[in-house]
């Protein structure tokens, strides 16, 4: 690392950038598509509309409902450290319930709210729907290690920012520059456009990721003050009721329908959810959640309280009482909720979402023209940056790029596939679906190793295309629903996601056009294969 | 201000900010040149410059108005990452067409804010 500060700063840009890319791609991709977690799940799950209409006006029935969930409950988690009850709204007309095992392993069923009885597969569609996005986003389906790993990225994503500011000399002068055409000039210019133009998503984006979670990566205030307990850290912090540790004495959690019913009546909304904590214990306490009312935010940008009821569930007694619109805790609380708001698009309405989804996708546009440009650049002149090896690793770079940009597109498709195509009575059904999807994902990594890289690049970008284009199609046959349809009930959520879907066809086979212009003529292209890197012969690989 | 609807006040979001970035982008020799072929003069180049700068104020007056002083910032930093990128994609292909849908823009900022205020 000799050499000036600039030069310094380049090279902690280029390999930061490089190694922690890949990742960062996928947070970026599968967070953009995330914003619309719910428009997702809810084409994902099409018998909801059939539910909906057996299970008639749910709100009325809340104390029977949450009665039923209770006794449903006692039977499978008598004793838990933690139960908590979803009730049936618009979106979703399942009563969920939520409970931790003995080996501390979270379980969850959907109940049919009238009966109480688990919905037979069949009759829904168990899937993880749209938050399978948002869990990639944040933990790639890894816990704990995902969010370290998704953190570590995010802090790499910063230096990369603030590296990559240092090192573009031309910042205000080549402010709106793009030279489409010219091979690595373009790639540059692509890159340097989407990462200055969208510098403010950029920065407070990865910024308030790493807040989201500050109590995990910045754990030795906790350990420090409160010896590790994060429930009495956030029940001090949010001016909540003190957190009840166990007592070990047993005791019968008292009928939920009767307390649901008050506290429905004392905050003066309908309840979103019930949450019992320690049950069978006698320190158990039961809360329940209004409803959030998006009307009522009133323009804010820091969410006020949907309103909430704590009890003593084994005497009733009233713990605590927060009505809606209020808001507790102190500045440094307020401050982070804020961004916390900013993070997950809680403002806005659908346009912040949109807006929110075109600025993922410029931030994975970055990333990704960055990754393409340092394999492009490598391509004309070779740095032998690894010695002898450095044929291999540039191949294994051009492999991670594919993989990582045209591989997660189609194995993002295909998890929409999956949707449609396991049958419904498969046992783990949602887990099938998302095993799907990385089975998809590391074949196209495959894909990536054994064909030519200009090949594997098109070949992926048509399976991606083919598999968006024909979606509508795919559901008209599973489903018998279809666009058309949609929009014809003035079901904007399934007509959107299909919709955007197919339009991202429309985009891939552009990709190919353009890939297959650009090999026309070699010299100025930037993905045209070249001997050096392009042919992997260099690994051994049939050509 | 009377009170827009969301799809005006987006439309409108977007149409200052596409149009003051492009005034700020002209005002620079090398795309002005793209657009006209010749560099601006001192004059046209301020007179591009203030332009740009009164259409994007406008922008975030807008944004206010329309969604408040909380959300109102946030959204109109958004319209300005729109907007650049929009004109950045734009102008190498379809130089004189992004010109011309500037002036466009501009003029339907100037008339929907006008009508707003009005």
């Amino acid at each position: 690392m000799n050499g000036t500060f600039r030069q310094s700063m380049a090279w902690l840009h280029t390999w930061g950038g490089l190694w922690l890319g890949w990742v960062l791609y996928a947070i970026f991709f599968t967070g953009a598509i995330g914003v619309f977690d719910e428009a997702i799940t809810h084409w994902m799950n099409p018998e909801r509309r059939a539910l909906a209409a057996a299970s008639g006006d749910t709100v009325k029935q809340q104390p029977a409902i949450v009665d039923r969930a209770q006794a449903y409950l006692v039977k499978v988690a008598p004793k838990s450290h933690f139960w908590s009850i979803g009730l049936p709204d618009e979106e979703e007309p399942a009563l969920r319930v939520f409970w931790e095992d003995e080996k501390k392993n979270f379980q969850s069923a959907r109940l049919d709210p009238t009966t109480g009885q688990a919905i037979p597969p069949g009759l829904t569609r168990e899937t993880e729907g749209g938050h399978h996005f948002v869990h990639m986003h944040f933990e790639f389906h890894a816990g704990m290690a995902g969010i370290w790993i998704a953190g570590v990225a995010t802090i790499a994503m910063l230096v990369a920012l603030v590296s990559g500011i240092v090192t573009h000399r031309r910042i205000f002068k080549d402010f709106f520059t793009f030279r489409p055409k010219k091979g690595q000039r373009s790639w540059l210019d692509a890159h340097n456009a989407t990462g200055v133009l969208m510098l403010p998503f950029l920065l407070m984006i990865s910024y308030t990721g790493v807040i989201v979670f500050y109590a995990t990566y910045m754990p030795a205030g906790i350990a420090a003050r409160y010896k590790g307990n994060e429930d009495a850290y956030f029940a001090e912090v949010q001016k909540q009721t003190a957190h009840r540790d166990e007592t070990g004495i047993s005791a019968t959690v008292r009928p939920m329908g009767p307390l649901t019913a008050q506290a429905v009546e004392k905050i003066g909304r309908p309840a979103s959810f019930v949450v019992v904590e320690h049950p069978g214990d006698s320190s158990a306490s039961l809360r329940v959640f209004g409803r959030r009312d998006e009307a009522a935010q009133d323009g804010r940008l820091r969410p006020l309280s949907s309103g909430e009821m704590t009890f003593d569930a084994v005497t009733g007694e009233v713990l605590d009482v927060e009505m809606p619109l209020g808001s507790r805790g102190g500045p440094a609380q307020h401050v982070q909720q804020v961004m916390n708001a900013l993070h997950f698009v809680q403002f806005g309405g659908y346009l912040a979402k949109w807006l929110y989804f075109f600025c993922g996708l410029a931030g994975a546009a970055m990333l990704a023209t960055g990754m393409i440009l340092f394999t492009v650049k490598r391509r004309r002149k070779q740095e032998n940056e690894f010695g002898r090896a450095t044929q291999r690793v540039y191949r294994v770079i051009e492999a991670l790029n594919i993989a990582s940009v045209a591989g997660l597109a189609v194995a993002s498709i295909a998890f929409f596939w999956a949707n449609r195509l396991v049958p419904l009575a498969v046992e783990h059904r949602s887990t099938w679906e998302i095993a799907l999807f990385f089975a998809v994902w590391v074949a196209t990594l495959l894909h990536a190793f054994v064909r030519p890289v200009h090949k594997a690049w098109t070949e992926q970008l048509a399976a991606g295309a083919v598999l968006c284009l024909l979606l509508p199609v795919l559901n008209a046959f599973t489903t018998g629903d279809h666009l058309a349809l949609a929009i014809a009930r003035g079901d904007a959520l399934s007509a959107g996601v299909e919709a955007t879907i197919f339009a991202s066809g429309l985009l891939m086979l552009a990709a190919i056009a353009h890939l297959r212009r650009a090999a026309r003529q070699p010299g100025r292209s930037p993905k045209a294969p070249q001997p050096a890197v392009g042919r992997p012969a260099a690994t051994g690989a049939a050509s | 201000m009377a009170p827009l609807s969301i799809a005006a006040a987006t439309a409108l979001g977007l149409a200052t900010s596409y149009a003051g970035m492009t005034g700020l982008c002209l005002a620079m020799d090398r795309h002005h040149d793209q657009v006209w072929g010749r560099d601006a003069t001192p004059l046209v180049r301020r007179l591009l410059r203030l332009a740009g700068i009164v259409l994007l104020a406008g922008g975030f007056l807008l944004c206010i108005g329309a969604w408040g002083g909380a959300i109102g910032p946030v959204v109109w930093v958004g319209f300005l990452s729109a907007g650049a990128l929009s004109l950045v994609l734009l102008l190498p292909y379809a130089p004189r067409f992004a010109g011309v849908l500037a002036a466009l823009a501009g003029a339907a900022s100037v008339v929907g804010g006008v009508l707003a205020l009005g």
